[in-house]
């Protein structure tokens, strides 16, 4: 995994929480090739356009309009295109029983968002080799950082 | 977390699982030194008689004989010359309420025992630099490797 070509694609509502994520991850991969999508049908657009090219890592709100982020996973997981993209649930709540049916669905990394921005950095540090072991392992492991 | 050699200190009565982590160890990129105490007696006495240079981690499993793993982690925290241990939580199981109380004493990482050697590897390795870091944090983030 090169750092400094990752594609990153995030899907969350806030436009906030997007501004914030985005320069956690500038901080430390300045040459980031970043973009947001802010709800799920978009999202679902985006991944299935034909001609673009496929992030290499999707971090995903649960909370989002017209379709939630469950929905968007499973979706991702049943498509024999997409199935195999690398994905970060990233929300501020975190139930056992929504965590666990996530991690079910095929979720790679669960992160609660933090609030500070140091430890935003450091869980978007963390959990991006996280999910790419993920993806290629074959019993998967299940990692929650700010549980 | 870059010293040269990384002393690691385990906690952990079960003697296959000690040989299991100490082979996870061996196939981890950096160097590693590794000692073992069987029992939270033998542990804490380790700790008090080595209070000047201390392991850089301690592994520390929940179910040992003469004290556990929860009375441990409590008199370390509370003990001026060791509070500033890392403390990696090493565990079969563990309910969402112990683990809650584990971060509340001051754990900075809980991972479920994996039962695969790949797995262990991979869990020993993304605790080491968030045990480390978290230490130093301001607000510690709780970190869940194998949930």
């Amino acid at each position: 995994m090169n750092l400094s070509e990752l594609n990153i694609l995030l899907a969350d509502d806030d436009p906030d929480d997007c501004l914030f994520f985005k320069e956690a991850v500038t901080s430390f991969i300045p040459a980031t090739n970043f973009s947001a999508v802010h709800d799920g049908d978009e999202l679902m657009q985006r991944l299935g356009n034909e001609t673009g090219k496929l992030p290499d890592i999707l971090f995903l709100d649960l909370n989002m309009p017209r379709k939630n982020g469950f929905e968007c996973l499973t979706e991702i997981k049943r498509n024999a295109k997409l199935k195999s993209l690398p994905v970060i649930i990233f929300s501020t709540s975190s139930s056992d029983d929504s965590m666990n049916i996530l991690f079910k669905t095929g979720a790679d990394v669960y992160i609660r968002k933090p609030s500070n921005f140091e430890q935003l950095v450091q869980v978007i540090q963390h959990a991006l080799p996280m999910a790419y072991e993920s993806i290629a392992a074959k019993v998967k492991l299940k990692y929650v950082l700010n549980a | 977390m870059n010293p040269k050699q990384l002393n690691i200190l385990l906690a952990d009565d079960d003697i296959d699982d000690c040989h299991f982590f100490k082979e996870a160890l061996e196939a981890l990129p950096q160097t590693t030194n590794l000692i073992t105490v069987h029992d939270g007696d033998e542990l804490m006495d380790y700790l008090t008689e080595n209070s000047e240079r201390l392991p850089h981690v301690l592994f520390l499993d929940i179910n040992m004989p003469r004290k556990n793993g929860f009375e441990c982690l409590s008199e370390i925290k509370s003990i001026e010359a060791l509070k500033d241990l890392p403390v990696v939580m090493y565990s079969t199981s563990g309910s969402k309420d112990k683990i809650n109380i584990l971060f509340n004493n001051g754990a900075d990482v809980y991972i479920r025992k994996p039962a695969n050697f790949a797995q262990l590897v991979q869990v020993i390795h993304h605790a080491l630099p968030m045990a480390a870091e978290n230490i130093f944090s301001n607000g510690k983030l709780k970190y869940i490797l194998n949930a």
